[in-house]
């Protein structure tokens, strides 16, 4: 006996289960472990964490080379050359930028499918059929794509900040400057990570195609940096940079990890507008899942 | 169906319908003037039914508000009016107790996309409150129950609709649920795949002590797995009551005929003689004859109206006639009609 899909059911019976149960509390770790090993499943997901990687600890090496050399300069009393000197500088754009294309696409990859493709495979019922709340699906999924987001932000960002901890230069820093770097790059890591992630999976719970929601998160980051930036160039006004996620993350970073600024913008409004991006995307989410979970 | 309009055997109780088989069983679910809007359409109105453990079946046309009532139900779907509890909870208040103790196996696709039928089971199972090594073991042996055992390492996306079906049940089992919510579970099925589908689900109550909901519009599969049926149209309750009954609903036997032409001639003059008789689209006559009439009226009205009868056998009445009548019975009575 079999069907025509070619399968048949083999009757070996069914038994109960009398196990433990899990607390509700512990579905969004469920949630976002699954789904985090979900993505990592994808190989254009490890490609783009591999690959981001590779130029930030290039950046870290380079910046490690820069420093042991202009210390080994200094001890012996010579002059460090400009060149050099600058080098500092260009490592960091140069990081700053890498590290933003790569948290990008990875946003762009595993945030914008992430609840889209539930719905359109009907994986919402799948969830929310099960003692799974609105709360413990937001949060897995956060963790799931902030783990691939913000691990691409942090380790890069820590690394960048541990080089002047290990070769102060001659000068001697202070523990409060030490543990302040650190915390700056934590801070910016976990700015950076809610500013990615969170409008990328926004964007994909409005849609059942996730191409849909690529092309608007594409759309959300480049426009507004674009005009932002030209019109910051030509007109002499920053304040429609404003609207730009990237360049509010480039002056929020920079004041984090002790840069000097390049934009003419309040750093923290640029702190706000990343603040409002994130409760917006949020509240957004919140409000296309109450229409998953129970619809009234 | 222009059938005799037989009594529909209903045990209505204050509340409105009470299944014969809870008095000597456990109530699983209580609705209570339960309804459900959408927009200006009633999905579901003024549902009262108590409904006990076993295998219960949700019987009724496309549109008659079974897997409205189903979600409502899981707490998915908040009810416009009403009071309900399933297994002694309010779904509305606690969705997730409930929910740790029910398994749905929903009509659509539903399935994570890049998994496959193992992980997509011991998810399920997680999600469920099962410890990760138990979820595992549970996922292999629910797989292997129905069926998809050498194929549980393939893409549920690149199954066919059938093995979709299988791993839904499966995932639905794999917590080992009091009470299981089939809506419509021979979907897409071959008539093979659908008879192992249907033998599996009719031996769950019995060997995990799990009641059963199954809702179908193909009454086939009601009557092959439930004992008890729920039959709904236009988001009403129009039976309640054990399905052997429900034949007892049905018009009585009946004739066949069928004529060289002008079948619809030969519908009006039995129709003035008092006879009940309806036109198929076949074109064959289904005619109830009175107590007091015999089949010499049949020809001596074609031998009246000069047509030439070619067949006339005597039918049982079907339980598929049974519903159809108990539906036409509910859509042509007065209450539908306002």
């Amino acid at each position: 006996m079999s069907s025509a899909d070619g399968s048949r059911i083999r009757d070996i019976g069914y038994a109960a289960y009398d196990g433990r149960r899990l607390p509700h509390s512990s579905r969004f770790a469920v949630l976002g472990r699954n789904t985090l090993s979900l993505f990592w499943k994808s190989g254009l997901v490890k490609t783009i964490f591999i690959l981001g990687m590779i130029p930030l600890v290039i950046c870290a090496v380079v910046m490690f080379l820069k420093m042991s050399s202009a210390a080994a300069l200094r001890s012996r009393q010579l002059p460090v050359p400009d060149m050099l000197q600058n080098a500092e500088f260009w490592i960091f754009n140069c990081a700053f930028w890498c590290q933003i294309w790569f948290c990008f696409a990875m946003s762009l990859v595993a945030g914008t499918a992430s609840i889209a493709d539930d719905v359109r495979t009907g994986a919402l019922h799948f969830y929310f059929a099960r003692p799974v709340s609105k709360s413990h699906y937001v949060v897995g999924k956060l963790l799931a794509v902030g783990t691939l987001v913000g691990g691409l932000v942090l380790l890069p960002a820590l690394l960048m900040a541990s080089m002047p901890l290990l070769f102060s230069d001659g000068v001697e820093l202070t523990v409060g400057t030490k543990l302040g770097l650190m915390l700056g790059a934590l801070a910016y890591g976990l700015i950076a990570t809610a500013a990615l992630t969170l409008p990328a999976i926004a964007l994909s719970s409005l849609t059942s195609k996730s191409s849909y929601a690529m092309g608007g998160w594409t759309a959300l980051f480049f426009l507004p940096w674009v005009l932002g930036e030209g019109t910051a160039s030509v007109a002499n006004t920053p304040y429609l940079a404003l609207l730009s996620i990237p360049t509010n993350l480039r002056v929020v970073g920079g004041v984090l990890m002790g840069r000097p600024q390049e934009i003419a913008i309040p750093w923290l409004w640029s702190v706000i507008m990343l603040v409002l991006f994130s409760i917006a995307a949020l509240a957004l989410l919140w409000r296309q899942l109450d229409r998953a979970e129970i619809i009234k | 169906m222009v059938l005799a309009a037989a009594q529909v055997q209903r045990t209505t109780t204050g509340r409105g319908f009470q299944l014969n088989a809870m008095k000597s069983k456990d109530i699983l679910i209580e609705l209570d003037g339960i309804g459900r809007r959408f927009g200006a359409v009633d999905a579901l109105s003024a549902l009262s039914i108590d409904v006990p453990t076993g295998s219960i079946g949700l019987l009724g046309p496309n549109g008659a508000g079974k897997s409205t009532l189903i979600k409502i139900a899981l707490g998915l779907l908040l009810p416009s009016e009403g009071r309900l509890r399933v297994l002694g909870f309010d779904p509305t208040r606690r969705p997730l107790d409930l929910r740790s103790r029910v398994g749905y196996m929903p009509e659509n696709d539903c399935y994570i996309n890049g998994l496959d039928a193992v992980t997509t089971c011991r998810y399920a199972g997680e999600l469920c409150g099962l410890p990760r090594a138990e979820a595992t073991e549970r996922a292999h042996a629910m797989l292997e129950f129905v069926g998809l055992g050498d194929k549980r390492y393939l893409k549920v996306a690149g199954y066919s609709t059938g093995q979709k079906q299988r791993v839904k049940l499966a995932q639905a089992l794999v917590h080992d649920p009091e009470l299981l919510f089939l809506d419509e579970p021979t979907n897409g099925l071959d008539p093979r795949g659908r008879d192992e589908m249907l033998a599996l689900i009719a031996q769950l109550p019995e060997r995990s002590e799990c009641s059963v909901i199954l809702s179908s519009h193909l009454l086939k599969d009601v009557e092959r797995v439930c004992r008890d049926v729920v039959v709904l149209n236009e988001g009403r309750a129009i039976y309640s009551g054990p399905i052997d009954a429900l034949a007892g609903a049905a018009p009585q036997d009946f004739y066949e005929v069928r004529v060289k032409d002008r079948p619809e001639v030969l519908t009006e003059a039995l129709l003035q003689a008092g006879c009940q008789a309806q036109l198929q689209d076949d074109g064959a006559l289904h005619i109830h004859l009175a107590a007091d009439q015999s089949t010499a009226l049949i020809f001596e009205r074609a031998l009246n109206k000069r047509i030439q009868v070619r067949h006339l056998a005597p039918k049982r009445a079907s339980l598929e006639d049974a519903f159809l009548s108990v539906l036409t019975q509910q859509t042509n009575s007065p209450e539908a009609e306002r």
